[in-house]
């Protein structure tokens, strides 16, 4: 092709142009909308899922022998921690227990069926997790046909990692917190302080202090350092009682109207090999 | 040194087998350094590299496209990021191998420059469609630096292996 004939050249490369602007935008948009995953998607998700969990799982039981490994060697300093604790462990228990009871009883005068504090959990394995730099997401092993759906919030082992984006009939797609997206859902927040409760959104994620951002704080009570940060639930779109993190600080913004609360995350989001998924 | 007729036929599953590679490879980094600093490997785009001057162009940029699309549906969910930027760095290595004469420093810098080229590609597409933000000095310094520090040693490592199996003397 040495004849360079400009105008046809321009057409083709405008008509591409159209063609990723537009696949882009649609793909972007039902991501947005919580839909259904259409079928090819399902197709290609679920085959490649397939692939990719059978041909590296020998990687994965290497990783998982070297894991048990290291847990081994930290075995007797975790065993001397714990037994401190477990003294004052079991008054809780009791004290829990009743509190269990009662509430069940009066959920039952109630007839509340489905509250906020109702869930069952779903572990997967982490499949793999999105290679972009850019795009914080993982690929789990469980899909439609387990009960997966759209939005649901998803843990690992204690502190909530992200939420469920796209579900396929045997994967799913999790968008974690640390994303940078700025179309995602927010989890509403509630922060215990000595004083009382704040409620607040979890808007984002500061990379250069690795600590989720909480804004959109209600009342002025002071919030201190180590105040726990727990989902709320409000909205109904995430169970409550999900812990987040605890605060390392709060900062007053630019305009000095709002507050920004700075919380690290329980749980580490770069070394995940099996999480839970909250229904 | 590899046969020419039937390369055409193992080439595209084996760009697939290399893009789960990539991703794992990733991962493992990623654990190692706690999150601070994102490895990200391109094996894919290196045995793309090496294929070049093997296969059609036509062939290239059909699985370039391809294997773009099952990694955006796969990994990201969006349709578009790594479809275009795949085929547009594909056409730059062919761009490349025209001009160029094929020399271990020339095909080093080319290496470096199609690195940051699918990098800075992929970031302004996202970008433009709001899908993150960056903030300029720590991503350079935690994600473009580790990145290309990464594909620069396995380029120095792979290169003799890989030039010896695809060029034939």
């Amino acid at each position: 092709m040495k004849k360079f004939n400009p105008n046809k050249n321009i057409i083709i490369t405008l008509i591409l142009v159209i063609i990723a602007v537009g696949a882009l935008s649609l793909t972007v948009a039902q991501r947005a909308k919580d839909e259904k995953s259409s079928v090819i998607q399902v197709v290609i998700n679920d085959s490649v899922a397939f692939v990719d969990k059978v041909v590296f799982a020998p990687a994965r039981w290497f990783d998982n022998g070297v894991r048990s490994v290291q847990n081994l060697l930290v075995t007797y300093e975790e065993n001397e921690r714990l037994k401190e604790k477990i003294d004052a462990y079991d008054a809780l228990e009791r004290q829990n227990k009743s509190y269990e009871r009662e509430v069940a009883a009066l959920k039952e005068e109630l007839e509340l069926n489905a509250t906020l504090t109702n869930f069952q959990k779903v572990t997967a394995n982490v499949i793999t997790r999105s290679p972009d730099s850019w795009q914080d997401m993982l690929v789990i092993d469980k899909g439609a046909t387990d009960g997966i759906e759209v939005n649901m919030a998803v843990i690992a082992k204690h502190g909530l990692i992200g939420r469920v984006l796209e579900v396929n009939a045997m994967s799913s797609k999790v968008e974690l917190l640390t994303s940078e997206n700025q179309t995602s859902n927010h989890y509403p927040v509630r922060i215990s302080t000595e004083k009382g409760e704040v409620f607040g959104l979890l808007k984002g994620y500061d990379v250069t202090r690795d600590a989720l951002v909480v804004e959109q704080l209600t009342g002025k009570t002071p919030i201190s350092k180590d105040d726990i940060v727990q989902t709320s639930g409000l909205g109904g779109n995430s169970p409550a009682d999900l812990l987040v993190g605890t605060v390392i600080e709060s900062e007053v913004d630019k305009f000095g109207l709002d507050q920004k609360v700075y919380v690290k995350p329980y749980a580490y989001s770069h070394d995940l090999s099996v999480v839970t998924v909250i229904e | 040194m590899l046969k020419e007729e039937s390369f055409k036929y193992y080439a595209a599953p084996m760009f697939f087998f290399m893009m789960l590679v990539d991703a794992h490879l990733t991962r493992t980094f990623l654990s190692w350094s706690h999150g601070d600093y994102i490895w990200s490997t391109h094996l894919l785009l290196l045995i793309m590299f090496f294929a070049v001057t093997r296969l059609s162009q036509r062939y290239m940029i059909i699985s370039a496209l391809i294997i773009g699309s099952i990694f955006d549906v796969y990994y990201l969910g969006v349709l578009g990021i790594y479809a275009v930027a795949f085929p547009l760095v594909v056409w730059l290595m062919y761009l490349l191998e025209e001009t160029l004469y094929k020399n271990l420093l020339t095909e080093s810098f080319g290496w470096i420059i199609l690195v940051t080229c699918i990098e800075l590609i992929t970031l302004g597409i996202q970008l433009l469609f709001k899908l993150t933000s960056i903030n300029i000095v720590y991503f350079v310094a935690h994600f473009l630096g580790p990145t290309l520090l990464v594909n620069i040693l396995i380029f120095a490592v792979l290169y003799y292996p890989l030039s010896k199996l695809f060029y034939s003397k």
